[in-house]
């Protein structure tokens, strides 16, 4: 009799179970298309700083002002599946305008990545001016500080956690547990689930999805290009260090931003 | 059961030897008790406790288990989270005694949605209303210097911060807060303290903002979510700064500058003050910029630069490194901007003196089929100018998608001028030919005046656009002054034939008015493909009354001389129409199509009544193909065509009798010619290796060229005319390329080779016969440099092969090499000190034509001492031309002359500078 109701109770709770699991579903694979926004004037306006304000310039930043509008806009998307993600930035045709301020390398989406989360390592195809690189290390270890924030990004729940990388970069995040993949835009990873949104604010730059796509994903789509040179990060590390060494104050950003 | 023992034994000594280091862990099963559920996937984090940092993460499994191993000892935090049920956290701790957790069940609770209760409290004081959004104005709040952006929101009426952070405004939850219109997520001060202060802030805006979707495509989808926007103040600039530099030295050469600019918020107020007889005649590009007066400047969104109403005083106005100059500029701008930076008003007062004294000689050779004539001219110039010019710029955003723009100026200007010049011409054989002496006299006064308004409207459609330019311009010269002249003329055994002496007044009124309008429309066809059709109406009035007097008796000119007075009166109207079209795809740039003007032009002389009808049109087709392979790579072909017509002065020229040794005559058959340019540039750059290799070609070719035909009479006087190149293309093709790179093994100094060749073919006709001058021009040359900053060169060395013949004097060709090299230096040293050189260094060889090689070598040097922390106060040794081998000198060959001058010009000087900067800038501190 005892073990009669065993029986019964193990089924009964075996049913809910399986009932209560469409409740929440969580997503292994599936498509995020995101948004990255670039406040191009406040960026410009640092820029114009450290060049030392002269009138050229902030005419320059007017004619800028009067022909753009203030947040340059970009789009990715990172498709995932299998315990891999493939971040792969939409090219988009070489600005014809040459205006003072149409290169800034926060503009730039210069890494197309393909991370595998199940051993925490990544591969990156990298830009850097004309040069392209296959970046293959480990990824980044961020120390995310979990908050009690939360935010709805393209219809999914998600909590803030805040970090600092490279020393000195503050990054905000936004991850849904639904998705149940450590993955995220560019090389930020590293949080129980997906991040959905991710801001660096004193950089002026955001990453935002638009939507969440949750069709299954074939193996062919988990794919990066495999043209660059090899090398590891401290090789690149290396490599812009000796590049970069009389750039002076303009190197800080565009080493910055090369690393990231 | 031993067996069992010891295989738990064995377990664990294998578990031991892998989790060695880590050999803690925690385990436990999440479930919803209440509806019997097992919570498959549920997020086990597990934070550090001492900073909430994530330290592991897993889900939970099938049957809602969970564990994490391989965990460090310590005190952290359990966070459990499943969708939409309430987290659940609890505390623990692994220690030495206790390195293993099992959480059994934990149970979690479905996630009561609560309305958070809101009191709106305060009144809506001090408050505007601006459309949809509440604007608080910052500073009406009192606020401490150290408070953040939460305390004075807190003091705003209607606005509620809670304990964390959450903003509630008018009753409803902000969900986004801007700060200049990004948005603002706040900073985690134990990662970042960068923290907004309150004292930063100018606005705070409160507004409904329509989802970001709704502002992208214009289409409101009804969803809006309140929204507080902070505006920060300006970088607000209060106070002053300026510079003045004076400098003292030998042969009493001076240079004085003075600089100041105010600031106040948006408006400022500067002035300035140069003198000096170095040859500086203005406020330098750096000083410019800082100053600010660059109101007629215009950057397009291309980040092409467009100046108009350049001023010939800032040029160096009469100027040009001939002479010794004297020159005195001072100016005072105001500008400033309102409304919420709609309108902006830029103004300014310049005014100028300057005075050159020029001695020049100049030896021409002239090849004629006959044979050779040198001349030998001395020319002892002084000019005086003096200048002032006030100009307003006003500019105003009438709304989001149209802009006006005012320029206008107003100038005045005095000149006087006085020349004295002899010259003597020899036949080949060395006996004299003719001999003049001249003394011109000229006392002007000119009055300008420009205004130009630009309309320019964005429309709806994306890219499609117009503008609408009016433009009056309008200037008068007055000037009289005395021609006086004495030329004689010799045969072959040298004796005087004939005398020649003028002795006239000469008055001279010009007006013109242009009136032009000009509308331009931009009309994208798709995404790619769009047009710029542009109209331009001008007309333009033009009378010239120009007045010759004989003496009547001695400095008595009362006798109007009928043969060179002459009264104009000219009206020209232009009709333009242009199309250009362009496509711009991915890395593919394509602009081609045409302007084209129609003239009509209708002239009359008053004391003869004649009259001068003309009309024509001229083509102005264009075309470019541009490839961008990369940001830092690409190719361009570019074609230019366009139509010359002769002017009036080739056709019908006012007979003028400044030079009796040289008139002008008119040629009414004169045809248009035609040009053509082909243009071919390549570029491609390496960031990262700081390698460069550029290519460009051009090559440019005349139809129907109008060419000077002169006529040389066997008393050394010639006459010019113009007349159209029949059955010859007169071409010039050059070509130019470099490469250079940053070499490792050198230090990192960048190391490169250039090339440039150009060739040219040109034509006139001497005494009726056809004159060909071939030019070729060959230079290589290598190039150092390395830019550090402390430690900063330049230098250039290169041999140059020039060869240049004229068809009919062949035997009188200039061929040779020379060389020309640069050096610029720039060195810190300690204590303050630095080092500036600049070296010049130029040969031109001996030629069959040039009997005589020149060498030059022109080295400047600068030693500064700077005092003070920042470097405020500097003390400034220079020395200019050390060498004192700045000889003013130019060869240049042209048609049938081969033309050598000389002019003094500055050379040798040493002088002793003061500079300071001083600075007295106050304001807001910025945001880091």
């Amino acid at each position: 009799m005892k073990n009669l109701i065993y029986i019964i109770s193990f089924i009964l709770l075996a049913v809910t179970l399986s009932a209560n699991a469409q409740n929440a579903r969580f997503l292994t694979q599936g498509t995020i298309e995101y948004e990255k926004r670039v406040n191009a004037y406040a960026l410009i306006k640092e820029q114009i700083k450290l060049w030392g304000n002269d009138s050229f310039s902030s005419q320059a930043f007017e004619s800028y002002q009067k022909n753009n509008p203030q947040f340059k806009t970009a789009k990715s998307k990172l498709v995932f599946g299998n315990e891999t993600t493939a971040f792969l930035p939409q090219t988009e045709a070489i600005s014809p305008s040459n205006n003072w301020f149409s290169d800034l390398i926060q503009f730039q989406q210069a890494n197309t990545i393909l991370t595998d989360t199940k051993n925490g390592t990544s591969t990156i195809q990298k830009k850097v001016y004309d040069e392209t690189y296959m970046v293959s290390d480990s990824t980044r270890k961020i120390n995310w500080k979990i908050t009690d924030e939360f935010r709805e990004i393209a219809g999914y729940n998600c909590r803030r956690a805040n970090a600092l990388v490279m020393d000195s970069v503050y990054v905000v995040a936004f991850y849904s547990e639904e998705i149940a993949v450590s993955g995220g835009p560019e090389s930020f990873t590293g949080l129980p689930g997906m991040i959905l949104g991710l801001a660096l604010p004193h950089e002026h730059v955001t990453w935002f999805a638009t939507s969440v796509n949750d069709a299954p994903v074939t193996p062919d789509k988990l794919k990066i290009p495999t043209k660059g040179k090899p090398v590891n990060n401290k090789q690149l590390y290396d490599i812009l260090k000796s590049a970069l060494k009389n750039w002076g104050k303009s190197a800080y950003e565009t080493f910055k931003w090369t690393m990231m | 059961m031993r067996f069992l023992s010891l295989a738990i034994l064995l377990c664990l000594c294998v578990s031991t030897t892998i989790f060695a280091q880590n050999p803690n862990s925690i385990k436990g099963i999440v479930a919803d008790t209440s509806s019997f559920t097992r919570l498959k996937n549920a997020t086990i984090s597990v934070l550090n406790a001492k900073d909430s940092t994530l330290y592991k993460f897993t889900r939970a499994a099938e049957n809602g288990t969970f564990s994490v191993a391989a965990m460090k000892k310590g005190d952290f935090i359990l966070l459990l989270t499943y969708p939409n049920y309430a987290d659940y956290v609890t505390t623990f701790s692994l220690t030495e005694e206790k390195n293993s957790l099992d959480f059994k069940l934990i149970n979690m609770n479905s996630k009561a949605k609560i309305l958070n209760e809101v009191i709106v409290k305060g009144r809506a004081t001090a408050i505007r209303v601006k459309g949809d959004t509440t604007e608080f104005n910052a500073g009406s709040f009192t606020i401490q210097p150290n408070d953040k952006v939460e305390d004075l929101l807190k003091k705003l009426p209607g606005i509620q911060v809670d304990a964390q952070g959450k903003i509630t405004a008018q009753g409803k939850t902000v969900s986004k807060v801007l700060v200049d219109g990004e948005e603002f997520f706040g900073d985690d001060p134990t990662l970042v303290t960068k923290n907004l202060r309150a004292d930063m802030v100018d606005k705070v805006q409160l507004f409904e903002k329509t989802s970001d979707q709704a502002a992208f495509t214009g289409v409101d989808d009804g969803q809006k979510t309140q929204t507080l926007n902070i505006k920060l103040k300006e970088d607000k600039k209060q106070g002053y700064f300026g510079k003045i530099d004076a400098g003292y030295g030998s042969d009493d050469f001076y240079e004085i500058q003075a600089m100041i600019n105010k600031f106040k918020n948006k408006e400022k107020i500067a002035a300035y003050f140069t003198s000096s007889n170095t040859g500086k005649t203005g406020l330098g590009w750096d000083d410019a910029g800082r100053f600010g007066a660059t109101g007629n400047m215009e950057i397009t969104d291309d980040g092409m630069i467009f100046m108009s109403g350049s001023d010939d005083l800032d040029g160096g106005g009469t100027y040009w490194g001939e002479g010794i100059p004297i020159a005195h500029n001072g100016g005072i701008h105001y500008e400033n901007k309102w409304n919420g930076d709609k309108e902006s008003i830029n103004t300014n007062y310049k005014a100028g003196a300057l005075n050159v004294k020029i001695r020049k000689n100049t030896l021409n050779q002239n090849n004629l089929p006959s044979g050779i004539i040198n001349s030998n001219t001395d020319n002892v110039t002084e000019n005086d100018m003096f200048r002032q010019k006030i100009d307003a710029t006003y500019t105003i955003k009438l709304d989001t998608s149209s802009n006006l723009k005012v320029i206008i100026d107003g100038t005045l200007k005095n000149t006087e001028n006085e020349n004295f010049f002899t010259s003597t011409a020899l036949r080949g054989d060395n006996s004299l030919l003719n001999t003049s002496e001249r003394l011109t006299t000229n006392k002007g006064k000119q009055q300008l005046f420009n205004l130009n308004a630009l309309y320019t409207r964005k429309l709806k459609k994306p890219g499609r656009n117009y503008s609408l330019n009016l433009t009056n311009a309008y200037s008068n010269t007055n000037s009289d002054g005395l021609l006086q002249s004495d030329n004689n003329f010799y045969d072959e055994n040298g004796l005087p034939t004939r005398n020649e002496i003028i002795d006239q007044l000469k008055q001279n009124d010009i007006t013109t008015n242009r009136l032009a309008t000009n509308f331009t429309f931009t009309e994208p066809f798709n995404q790619f493909f769009s047009l710029v059709a542009n109209y331009g109406l001008s007309f333009t009035s033009n009378d010239a009354h120009r007045r010759a007097l004989d003496a009547s008796a001695p400095n008595v000119y009362n006798q109007l001389n009928p043969e060179f007075s002459n009264n104009f009166e000219a009206d020209q109207l232009i009709n333009q129409v242009g199309a250009i079209f362009s496509y711009k795809k991915g890395k593919t740039v394509i602009n081609f199509g045409t302007k084209s003007s129609f003239v009509t032009f209708d002239q009359k002389e008053l004391y003869t009544n004649q009259s001068f009808n003309r009309s024509f049109t001229n083509w102005l087709p264009q075309a470019s193909y541009q490839y961008k392979f990369s940001a830092q790579k690409s190719i361009r072909f570019n074609y230019n065509g366009s139509t010359t017509q002769p002017n009036v002065n080739q056709l019908q020229p006012v007979r003028v009798n400044d030079d009796p040794l040289n008139i002008q005559e008119g040629n009414p058959l004169l045809k248009p010619s035609y040009n053509n340019r082909f243009n071919v540039y390549y570029n491609t750059y390496k960031v990262l290796t700081d390698q460069n290799f550029y290519l460009n070609g051009s090559i440019n070719f005349t139809q129907d060229q109008i060419v000077s035909s002169n006529t040389t009479d066997s008393e050394g006087r010639t006459i010019f005319k113009s007349v159209n190149l029949d059955g010859k293309l007169p071409y010039n093709a050059s070509a130019y390329g470099g490469f250079s790179r940053k070499l490792n093994f050198l230090g990192g100094i960048s190391t490169g080779i250039n090339l440039s060749v150009s060739e040219s073919k040109f034509y006139n006709y001497v005494n009726s016969e056809l004159n060909e001058t071939s030019n070729l021009n060959f230079s290589p040359s290598i190039s150092l440099n390395r830019y550090e900053e402390n430690n900063q060169f330049y230098f250039s060395f290169g041999p140059r092969y020039n060869a240049q013949e004229a068809s009919l004097q062949k035997q009188m060709n200039n061929k040779g090499w020379g060389y020309g090299g640069y050096l610029d230096l720039l060195r810190k040293l300690p204590k303050k000190f630095t080092v500036n050189a600049l070296a010049q260094y130029n040969y031109q060889p001996s030629s069959a034509a040039f009997s005589n090689n020149f060498e030059q070598l022109v080295i400047n040097a600068k030693l500064t001492k700077a005092f003070l922390k920042d470097e405020k106060f500097k003390l400034v040794l220079s020395a200019n031309d050390i060498l004192n081998q700045n000889r003013g000198f130019r060869r240049t060959a042209s048609g049938n002359s081969i033309i050598q001058t000389s002019y003094n010009n500055i050379s040798r000087y040493f002088m002793f500078s003061l500079i300071w900067d001083f600075n007295k800038m106050g304001g807001t501190p910025q945001t880091n």
